[in-house]
């Protein structure tokens, strides 16, 4: 098990000249890398670095499925992840209302086929606003989804539908990935989600509901509860941070929210 | 053969938070660090020692107190065995408030320093400082013919800056070109300048101490890059005169969270020294 962060704040030149040393510095074990970049960075320079600050590509995660190109491009991911020593594959599900379900389900056996024949294992992210979005939703697809395909539960995005730790809970035996996310919503933030739930194309909701996103202690989930949900279930995988904006220095987030997680798991330890 | 190193000071940190303020100092990527003699007694030196191990930094330089008696002479001369078993390189001496104390007492007391620093093999370094005894370049220049010749200066931006040929530009370069063949240890540290700076600085060194003019000096120290200092210069000029030592910034003034002020003053300094 070990603690990653997601390195959605520092763009492809900045993860290799600054972040990764940067997180290593922190005291993380592994990062989190989106597939765009890590084209964009080239594997023999990521790799380096990598090698270089003792950190490990713990997930890839690939772009949102849109169309059969960015299916191509997800199972060609899965490739980049073995390459790298990466073990999973993040599944970005498409916006909802893009593709039908029988679409939807032809993608996720593509990529749950290629991932068969590789020692990586597609984990699909259930998101805000997306084709996989609540509680039944992630059910269904684990359900009929290819046997390769697990979860990568994300505590910010399933706060509006649940109790976070219900949801631990109901996917304990489908959870192979964690994201760590703390979320402070608005007063007006269930109407957005209804929005976003219904298929309604609202910018305004678009951006109260991933506004809310901000670093782990400064929302309301109560990351101690959490880490002790996980621990219940014996959850022994990765966790890692995922920050999607920054202000000031991105290493500060990048300190400020391991703190935060340590602190979670000091708590969660002592209350027990 | 010397190795430049990045160091910070743990000025913002108290007993409760030097762990953490070294965590976010290795964070941040600085190499090395230079805390108080005070702290390091606190704290344990054993303790000490462990924590740097622990967070792989070195310890480049113990601060002395304030050299005002025969007592403090004595604690900074035990210092430099304490430094020298941290594996710091040096041991500094903050010269007394303006007007304390008679030169020959001055005297006495950094040699004493100055010979349990040989004793120990490491240099002890003198920080010329506005409002004490030694604070204007040619007291600095004055101080070290005068005393032994092992010891070293630790010049420092903030300090030379009202002093030098080009104030109030931010070029302190004449004060590196001045001192060349004695700088041990560089300390940066940005100033902008309050009002009345000069006239406090004046008062100052006239020998009023009234609260005023304290504050407002130490007001006027801020972060790289938030003052009138060119750093560019200042790595230029140490550059020139073959400076191959430590740089430690040296932070003072809290106003936002430490770790963001650790990381912006590193990252400052190396677009400056990197940006020629």
């Amino acid at each position: 098990m070990g603690i990653g962060y997601a390195t959605l704040t520092y763009d492809p030149e900045s993860i290799v000249t600054e972040g990764i040393g940067d997180l290593a510095a922190c005291g993380y074990d592994g990062v989190e890398i989106g597939l765009p970049k890590i084209r964009e960075i080239g594997r023999d320079r990521l790799v380096t670095v990598l090698d270089e600050h003792d950190i490990d590509l713990y997930c890839v995660m690939a772009g949102w499925l849109n169309e059969e190109a960015d299916v191509r491009e997800a199972v060609d991911g899965i490739n980049v992840a073995a390459d790298l020593g990466a073990n999973f594959l993040g599944i970005l599900p498409p916006p909802r209302g893009v593709v039908d379900d029988a679409t939807f389900g032809e993608w996720l056996d593509d990529i749950g086929r290629a991932a068969a024949d590789n020692n990586v294992t597609p984990v699909i992210h259930h998101h805000a606003g997306a084709h996989v979005e609540q509680p039944d939703e992630i059910q269904r697809w684990l359900d009929d989804g290819p046997t390769e395909l697990q979860l990568l539960f994300d505590t910010g995005h399933y706060y509006a539908y649940g109790d976070v730790t219900d949801g631990i809970e109901r996917f304990a035996d489908n959870i192979a990935y964690v994201h760590y996310k703390d979320i402070a919503p608005p007063s007006d933030f269930d109407i957005h989600v209804e929005n976003l739930s219904s298929g309604k194309v609202d910018y305004d909701s678009i951006m109260t509901y991933f506004g809310a996103f901000t670093d782990l202690g400064n929302g309301v989930l109560d990351f101690s509860r959490i880490t002790r949900a996980l621990d219940e279930i014996n959850y022994d995988g990765h966790r890692t941070v995922e920050v999607d904006t920054v202000d000031g220095p991105t290493l500060v987030h990048a300190k400020r929210n391991l703190d935060s997680l340590r602190d979670a798991a000091e708590r969660s330890a002592m209350s027990r | 053969m010397r190795s430049m190193g990045i160091g910070y000071t743990t000025i913002m940190y108290d007993e409760g938070s030097f762990e953490e303020g070294l965590q976010e100092i290795a964070a941040c990527r600085y190499d090395g660090l230079e805390m108080s003699l005070g702290e390091v007694n606190a704290y344990g030196a054993n303790y000490v020692g462990e924590k740097l191990d622990e967070h792989d930094l070195d310890l480049y330089m113990l601060m002395g107190g304030w050299l005002e008696s025969e007592d403090e002479a004595k604690t900074i001369a035990e210092g430099a065995y304490t430094a020298a078993d941290l594996g710091a390189e040096f041991i500094g001496m903050l010269p007394p408030q303006r007007g304390l104390v008679e030169d020959d007492s001055v005297e006495k007391w950094i040699t004493r320093v100055c010979d349990a620093a040989a004793d120990a093999g490491i240099t002890p370094v003198l920080h010329h400082h506005s409002a004490t005894h030694i604070e204007r370049p040619e007291e600095t220049e004055s101080w070290l013919a005068r005393c032994p010749d092992n010891l070293g200066l630790l010049w420092d931006t903030a300090h030379q800056y009202p002093y030098s040929e080009h104030y109030p530009e931010g070029d302190v370069t004449d004060g590196i070109e001045r001192f060349a063949d004695s700088i041990e240890y560089v300390h940066l540290k940005d100033v902008e300048p309050t009002p009345g700076y000069k006239d406090h600085i004046e008062a100052l060194t006239s020998g009023n101490f009234n609260l005023a003019n304290v504050a407002l000096l130490y007001y006027s120290y801020t972060d790289l890059g938030e003052g009138r200092i060119d750093f560019a210069g200042v790595a230029d000029a140490l550059d020139a005169i073959g400076y191959d030592g430590h740089i430690t910034i040296e932070m003072e003034k809290q106003t936002m969270d430490t770790l963001v002020h650790a990381k912006q003053n590193i990252d400052y300094w190396r677009r400056a020294s990197d940006s020629r």
